[in-house]
């Protein structure tokens, strides 16, 4: 149960999961609950274990152990149920590439006896132009958007999106955002992996990272960029560079050319340093701060990279 | 399992098919030119006139001797069938349309100086008159002529009871289990494509289930064949006026033999396929299971006319009892002859097809 939980209301519950292939331990005994109408990021680089841990959670793949529950169900003896009430969206989607996305929705619909119409899904993604389009000479994002628009065919209440806007360009990678933002509005609870750090920040309620197969950090994006918060960055820009020679800010800095890169690792050091050029009468021609982002944070843990520049 | 999933892909098989050049090409067009190249080529021919059956009811050396002689002249062909055969039967079988019967006293005959043979020919021919003429002529030179003893020489002139097809007839079969041996190919590139690209996993997320999907494929080809061999009847009917039997029996053992012959070659591509690990491997493989066929099978001329090692290598191709039984069927009118091929043919399909099933049933992520 996750702290502050009192009732639980999980729409996946995942405990001590275990999966290896061969003498590689893909996935070492994680554990993690995604809440009714969340949006849930699954974080990590390549290799991490995040494909393993949601093939596992859409039953495509067997675990060697742990327990898995989507909705009660455990998707390794009822995946027939599963996928009554769960919409998959699976790393590098693809189709027959000879039938269009009317055709491949179309044959969706029938097969599950759903009750969508294709093409509100279609205008949904905004594929309603393309709905007669074979699927090979769709672009990469017209096919993710396909994709996306399958895996809703059933109105799923759990939807499992493995990387869906991976080398999109930032329209379609916005369309599909807007999509996944609106299922939340629905109350869908959906599971989300992606390497855009950005998309996990922007739209995930609750994040855990994971790296060789372990969870390294859990929470919101806020919370763990503030609970693993180690330095801002503030960036001057002076008249004259030679000026700086020798000067003490009392905290970390790296010039190039005119630009100074002064590491905070508090709040306050902001206005002494910002005192100290004043003092000093160096004049700053620009400015600017930059907070620790989800990514810098994600950066730091995968690659235990702790060290501040001087 | 649930019909509107079978159904349903089916649909889109058949849709993504139909838009697929080279599969229609290959399936469809394809058989038609051939039909349409051999058929100009042979069709207002009858069957080669060097070619002769022989029955020698007469155990004496005498007799022998005369087969001898004919197989020397290098004017004829010979093939020897068995005394209980019926020579209008075999004259059907091997598409020759003459052939002589020594009978069994011959040899005795002979010492009497006076023999006979039977000559059954086929009136229809312009060639028979001369071809009688030719075996008179090399019997009195061989028994007439250079011997010491002058023998009397009789032949008995019949005519063949047999429907004696043309070379195009025989296309029809042959092209049948031609587009049998493509649909081996596209499945055989099927199942790696759509393992590379992870295509089984994403009709998995649409409930279809491995079963179902085997169950609309195997419909899918065994309808895509039957439109296809409608289509060539059709043309050969139209262009060569190609003749075959299509009474209610045989089109319904017919279809049972198409039936059985699509699911060997089905499977046959499925275990192919499943074991491939890519599209290259499945090209070579499909090569190796497709071309032996093609030529040792009977596609394009009876397997009648192979010499005996050949006729070896065929009878272990699933393909040559299928258009075997699908000649007996459709041009020789004889349904009941094929009851053999169809029980073989049926137990490769049910041994083939639970091979393929299991094996499908193993593919990754469906």
């Amino acid at each position: 149960m996750r702290i502050g939980d009192t009732v639980p209301d999980y729409a996946i519950e995942v405990r001590n999961l275990k999966k290896s292939y061969g003498n590689f331990t893909a996935v070492n005994g994680i554990s993690f609950n995604v809440r009714k109408g969340e949006i849930f990021s699954l974080l990590g680089p390549n290799g991490a274990g995040k494909t393993t841990t949601i093939e596992i959670m859409e039953g495509v793949r067997t675990r060697d152990s742990g327990i898995v529950s989507i909705l009660g169900i455990d998707p390794g003896k009822d995946r027939k149920a599963l996928l009554n009430i769960a919409g998959i969206l699976p790393q590098d989607f693809n189709f027959i590439n000879n039938v269009t996305p009317m055709e491949s929705l179309r044959f969706y619909i029938g097969s599950m006896s759903a009750e969508s119409d294709p093409m509100e899904l279609l205008a949904m993604v905004e594929l309603d132009d393309k709905s007669n389009t074979v699927f090979e000479k769709l672009s990469g994002g017209q096919k993710q958007k396909l994709g996306l628009a399958m895996s809703l065919v059933n109105d799923p209440e759990v939807i499992f999106l493995d990387e869906p806007t991976a080398g999109l360009d930032p329209i379609s990678r916005r369309t599909i955002w807007k999509v996944i933002g609106d299922l939340k509005k629905r109350g869908k609870s959906i599971v989300l992996t992606t390497h855009y750090l950005e998309e996990a920040e922007n739209l995930a309620d609750y994040v855990s990272i994971i790296n060789h197969g372990e969870i390294v950090a859990n929470g919101s994006p806020s919370d763990i960029v503030r609970e693993n918060h180690d330095h801002d960055t503030m960036v001057v820009h002076v008249d004259d560079q030679t000026v700086m020679r020798g000067i003490d800010l009392g905290v970390n800095y790296t010039i190039q050319g005119n630009s100074v890169t002064i590491s905070l690792t508090e709040n306050a050091q902001f206005f002494s340093v910002v005192e100290k050029f004043r003092q000093l009468g160096i004049n700053i021609t620009d400015l600017t701060l930059k907070r620790e982002s989800l990514e810098d944070v994600f950066i730091r843990m995968v690659n235990g990279d702790n060290s501040n520049e001087n | 399992m649930k019909i509107n999933r079978i159904l349903g892909y089916f649909r889109l098989h058949s849709i993504s098919f139909l838009r697929s050049k080279s599969g229609v090409f290959f399936v469809v067009i394809f058989p038609l030119i051939l039909m349409l190249i051999f058929g100009s080529i042979f069709g207002g021919t009858t069957s080669n006139k060097t070619n002769l059956i022989v029955q020698n009811l007469d155990p004496g050396q005498q007799s022998w001797g005369l087969v001898n002689v004919l197989n020397h002249t290098d004017l004829f062909s010979i093939k020897i069938i068995g005394n209980n055969e019926n020579i209008s039967s075999a004259a059907s079988h091997m598409s020759i349309d003459q052939g002589i019967v020594i009978p069994a006293n011959f040899t005795a005959n002979y010492h009497n100086n006076s023999i006979f043979i039977r000559y059954y020919h086929n009136p229809s021919s312009q060639y028979s008159s001369s071809v009688n003429l030719l075996i008179n002529n090399i019997l009195l030179q061989y028994y007439g002529g250079s011997n010491s003893q002058s023998v009397k020489v009789n032949i008995d002139s019949l005519p063949i009871s047999a429907t004696i097809p043309k070379p195009v007839d025989y296309y029809l079969p042959g092209l049948i289990g031609f587009t049998m041996l493509n649909g081996v190919f596209t499945t055989i590139y099927q199942v790696p494509n759509y393992r590379q690209k992870k295509i089984f996993r994403q009709l998995s997320f649409s409930g279809l289930t491995k079963s179902e999907w085997l169950a609309s494929s195997t419909l899918f080809f065994y309808v895509i064949t039957l439109i296809s061999d409608l289509i060539l009847y059709v043309v050969g009917l139209l262009f060569f006026g190609i003749k075959i039997s299509l009474s209610p029996v045989n089109v319904i053992v017919a279809a049972i033999t198409i039936f059985f012959g699509m699911l060997i070659f089905i499977s046959l591509g499925l275990i192919a396929g499943i074991a491939t690990k890519n599209e290259e491997t499945a090209s070579i493989i499909g090569n190796l299971i497709f071309f032996p066929m093609l030529f040792l099978s009977g596609v394009f001329f009876p397997t009648s006319f192979m010499p005996p090692f050949l006729l070896t290598i065929s009878s272990f191709l699933p393909l040559t009892y299928f258009i075997n039984a699908l000649n007996s069927i459709l041009i020789f009118n004889d349904a009941s002859s094929v009851a053999l091929d169809i029980i073989l043919m049926g137990i490769g399909a049910a041994v083939l097809f639970g091979v393929s099933s299991y094996l499908a049933s193993r593919i990754e992520d469906f």
